[in-house]
């Protein structure tokens, strides 16, 4: 430990040295008369897909002005924290006049077309006792009822993102996601209830199986830096939803595999969402969005957005923290909801990430004093076990567990879930392939 | 057994000698004249792209030499030589300034062959650290020779101006099952489903201010190369930097050219 205190006050000392020899080798220049060199023009090369005007924007000097070699400097650093290029090299070239010069920017650009895959396997146990009252011809009979639910999911998905798309930086993106899952619903009843048709009244359990078939189709847009701008950010994306379900049903209790009821369904749904946001201070933004989904009631919903986010990186986050407090309004509730993450490195490649999330929601229609309250404690290990900077191969496992609890404030009804997950990320400059296993245990009551 | 000495020992052998003469780092001579040390920091190897694009782009370039004597871990002295090469586009010289505590000094060179040959074996002269050697005892002479070392202001600004500017603020989205960034579900950029008092809705995922579920083109920019030296307390940020060389000197085993 002092080896690496006095190792930085070392450090500390040349930079001290190193700031008051180029002070002094400015100011040394300055009297012996270096010529300033004024700025003829700014250009670009190499640049096949990316727009100039993208890449000298981040370069705060234009032409006319006396060229300052710290500006430029300021520039390389800047181009060189951007995904779309590789490399940056700055040179001048003689202007039209001595004295005058051109500002080239030769850059080397990255490949931006990234292909995203995915499977995910999650498994769920849903145990839920309630009441079942249905009206069984002028009276209403109840019936304490057990519902096991056992739900299997599988998911596939694929994303194709251009991050430079149009040679500006904006970001679209394509991505297909077929969910299928099978859902084996068995309900006993401490009582003969009835069960959606007369001839099959009075039985004391059913089981149900569904089977759902989901494709989701989304356009993607984001537009990191709107009119140019540095705040602003939008984003906006399409999609469609085709979902089909088949469901049958049989009673167990009263004789082996009398059907009650089978059935398919086909739902269509569009959705667009867009979303206007502003960055300010350190990684802080607010964001206004607005949602419509054809098939939701409501079918608008607006949500307003507070946040940061200082995570080193998204997919491989080692340090830095993430905060997000929404406030959704639409016509049939609101909503508030904030979370919380923050990850800690706990050694090298290894990361501990913990987090919190609650939030309210009220029905308009319900008494103020009627709300559903939310909340759930997370915790996730990730263990990076590949690193390689240079050719941007990255991989890693992660495990995470979360805790919650949602209620109704007025109700001694509640759901407490828990929650594993398990998954591997492997990721290229152009690839990223995941893969994840999860399992949720519910227990409404 | 001579045969497959030539046919497999040879190649091996000769790659091994033809491959160190590339290895070869920086060498570093101390001696005495005159009541001062001068010390020469030879064999430089610089990248390519330095010797054959940065110092002829017509923009100032800055070498720095950094010399330090040590004894028993404890700093004795501690120095910098910098040069600021600058190409000249109309008279087609090479223009270094040399800032040292001592003072300024100017040169000039015609080709850059010249210019090659004189960064290639810098020099530096000073009375003061031979004060600092102890007769006896041996001390570690250390040189270290960086290309456009990055100021710390430098990065601040950069790291501020992403800070601001480049953050990744994708819409996030709640939905019913209550995600948002602690979410650990499938980390697939997916949307899902529910079915609630609200009908069946098309909920996106992935959104959120962290979830993993989205990923960008990662590999090391120039930014990241800076920033990971900056975030080493051992090390000076830096486009270049060549290895730290370090030898053992006592008064005796310096050459004494009087």
């Amino acid at each position: 430990m002092e080896i690496r205190t006095l190792a930085f006050k070392h450090l500390v000392g040349i930079f001290l040295l190193l700031g008051v020899l180029f002070n002094s080798t400015q100011v040394q220049a300055n009297e012996v008369g270096t010529p300033e060199l004024i700025i003829d023009d700014i250009k670009c090369t190499g640049n096949s897909t990316t727009d100039c005007d993208f890449i000298t924007k981040k370069y705060y000097q234009k032409v006319g002005d006396v060229l300052n070699p710290d500006e430029i400097e300021d520039a390389k650093l800047r181009l060189g924290t951007l995904i779309q290029f590789k490399s940056t090299r700055i040179h001048l070239e003689k202007g039209s006049q001595r004295g005058y010069v051109v500002v080239v920017f030769d850059i080397t650009e990255a490949s931006n077309i990234q292909y995203d895959v995915g499977y995910s396997y999650q498994e769920t146990d849903q145990n839920k006792i309630m009441a079942f009252c249905p009206r069984v011809n002028t009276d209403i009979e109840c019936a304490s009822s057990k519902i096991e639910n056992d739900i299997s999911e599988n998911t596939l998905s694929g994303k194709v993102t251009n991050f430079n798309f149009m040679g500006k930086g904006k970001e679209l993106s394509v991505s297909i996601n077929k969910n299928y899952s099978n859902s084996k619903q068995n309900i006993t009843t401490d009582a003969d209830i009835l069960l959606y048709f007369p001839e099959f009244n009075f039985i004391k359990g059913a089981h149900y199986q569904y089977d759902d078939d989901n494709n989701y189709y989304k356009l993607d847009y984001y537009d990191p830096h709107l009119l140019d701008s540095a705040k602003y950010y939008f984003r906006t994306s399409i999609g469609k939803m085709n979902d089909f379900s088949e469901y049958r049903g049989q009673e167990f209790e009263n004789g082996p595999g009398r059907p009650i009821i089978t059935g398919s369904s086909k739902h269509l749904s569009k959705n667009i969402d867009m979303s206007l946001g502003k960055r300010f201070a350190s990684h802080s933004f607010v964001s206004f969005n607005i949602g419509y989904n054809s098939n939701a009631r409501p079918k608008n919903s607006y949500t307003l957005d507070y946040g940061w986010n200082s995570e080193d990186d998204l997919l491989f986050p080692t340090r830095g923290s993430a905060f997000l407090s929404k406030i959704n309004y639409n016509s049939y509730s609101k909503s508030l909801g904030m979370s919380y993450k923050e990850n800690f490195s706990v050694a090298t490649n290894k990361v501990v990430s913990l987090g919190i999330d609650t939030g309210i929601k009220q029905v308009h229609n319900l008494s103020s004093s009627d709300f559903y309250k939310s909340g759930e404690l997370f915790a996730r290990f990730t263990n990076i076990t590949q690193v390689d900077k240079t050719s941007g191969v990255y991989s890693g496992w992660h495990a995470s567990l979360n805790l919650g609890h949602k209620k109704w404030s007025n109700s001694l009804a509640s759901t407490t879930n828990l929650s594993f997950n398990a998954g591997y990320t492997y990721q290229t400059e152009s690839m990223i392939y995941r893969l994840s296993l999860g399992y949720i245990n519910q227990e409404d009551k | 057994m001579s045969n497959i000495f030539i046919s497999i020992w040879l190649p091996i052998l000769f790659g091994l000698v033809f491959f160190s003469s590339f290895v070869h780092g920086i060498e570093l001579l101390p001696r005495i004249k005159n009541h001062a040390m001068h010390i020469s920091v030879n064999n430089i190897n610089y990248p390519k792209n330095i010797i054959e694009q940065d110092i002829n782009s017509g923009l100032p370039n800055n070498i720095s030499l950094i010399i330090s004597l040590t004894k028993n871990g404890q700093q004795r002295f501690l120095t910098s030589v910098n040069y600021q090469i600058t190409y000249d586009l109309w008279d087609e010289i090479y223009n270094v300034t040399i800032s040292h505590a001592d003072g300024v000094q100017k040169v000039s060179f015609e080709s850059s062959t010249l210019l090659v040959g004189f960064i290639n074996n810098l020099t530096f002269t000073s009375a003061n650290i031979l004060k600092e050697i102890d007769s006896t005892e041996v001390h570690q002479l250390k040189a270290m020779v960086l290309v456009n070392p990055v100021k710390t202001e430098r990065i601040k600004k950069i790291r501020a101006w992403i800070a601001t500017s480049q953050g990744y603020t994708y819409e996030p989205e709640r939905d019913e099952k209550n995600i948002l960034v602690t979410s650990n579900k499938t980390p697939i950029m997916s949307s899902g489903q529910i079915t609630g008092k609200e009908g069946k809705r098309v909920l996106k995922r992935k959104a959120g201010l962290a979830d993993a579920s989205i990923g960008r083109p990662r590999f090391q920019k120039l930014f990241d190369q800076i920033l990971d030296q900056y975030m080493d307390p051992d090390e000076i940020p830096a486009l270049w930097r060549s290895e730290q060389i370090s030898l053992d000197i006592t008064q005796q085993s310096l050459i004494n050219e009087k």
